[in-house]
């Protein structure tokens, strides 16, 4: 009798600590690989040129309002 | 019997929850997580911030261009010509915009380059306790593993708090709040 209750208090144990670890991966938004994978996205797609892509894009803006403001009509 | 088996039982979840939740890898993991989206979030304000700030003052240098070489009788044209191009005084005007011009664009890109640099930083620290993380659950348990994961952990940490302190320096220069 003792041994079976032994045996159903392992049993019990397993499958709430089973049930726990389940729970505790579904409550996990992101697995360690796909964070990995996303550290590393991060890292391949990182291009320095992006500041100078702005300042090209200001440059050309600066330009076209200097245009615009001195061939204004009003005075 | 029946109660005490129920009680016992009730004991057992509380005591698996504690030991799921209090482990040191899955909060490492959390962590990462929670720093990469965060570090994500900045790259992105400060990428946004810093179009926005370049294309305004080029604007309103262009609009200040346009009208002081209008008001010196300059051809229009002469608002997108180098200055070296021009003669005086719509030379002078045309010189001194571009200065002013580089001077406030210089100094937004040195912040953003710095903040830059700052939030590029925090991925690699990631990246290092992710792969201790990756060692750990992979059974390679060594001695010390959970003083070297708090220590990793709190590197990733501290790259992430310089990210934020580069950042603010950068809303700072480009709010016209100082900067160097």
């Amino acid at each position: 009798m003792a041994a079976q209750i032994i045996s159903w208090g392992v049993k019990a144990v397993k499958a709430i600590w089973d049930v726990v670890q389940a729970a505790m991966q579904a409550s996990d938004t992101v697995t360690l690989e796909q964070l990995k994978e996303n550290v590393k996205k991060i890292l391949d797609e990182r291009h320095d040129d992006w500041i100078k892509e702005i300042r090209e894009e200001a440059d050309k803006a600066l330009l076209e309002a200097a245009a615009k403001a001195a061939e204004d009509k009003t005075p | 019997m029946y109660r005490n088996l129920l009680a016992a039982s009730l004991l057992l979840l509380c005591a698996a929850l504690l030991v799921a939740c209090s482990d040191p890898a899955r909060i490492a993991r959390r962590e990462c997580d929670r720093l990469t989206k965060l570090t994500q979030a900045t790259e992105v304000n400060v990428k946004r911030e810093t179009r926005a700030v370049m294309l305004d003052v080029a604007k309103t240098e262009g609009k200040r261009r346009g009208e002081e070489l209008k008001a010196q009788g300059c051809l229009s044209a002469m608002a997108t010509q180098p200055s070296t191009a021009l003669e005086d005084p719509c030379k002078g005007i045309v010189a001194a915009s571009e200065k002013r011009y580089k001077e406030r664009q210089d100094k937004v890109e040195a912040a953003a380059k710095k903040a830059d640099a700052a939030i590029y930083a925090v991925y690699p620290a990631i990246e290092a306790v992710l792969d201790l993380i990756e060692t750990i659950q992979a059974g390679a348990k060594a001695s010390g593993w959970q003083a070297k994961l708090t220590a990793v952990v709190a590197k990733a940490a501290q790259t992430y708090a310089d990210c934020v302190a580069a950042y603010d320096a950068f809303k700072k220069v480009i709010t016209g709040g100082g900067g160097k």
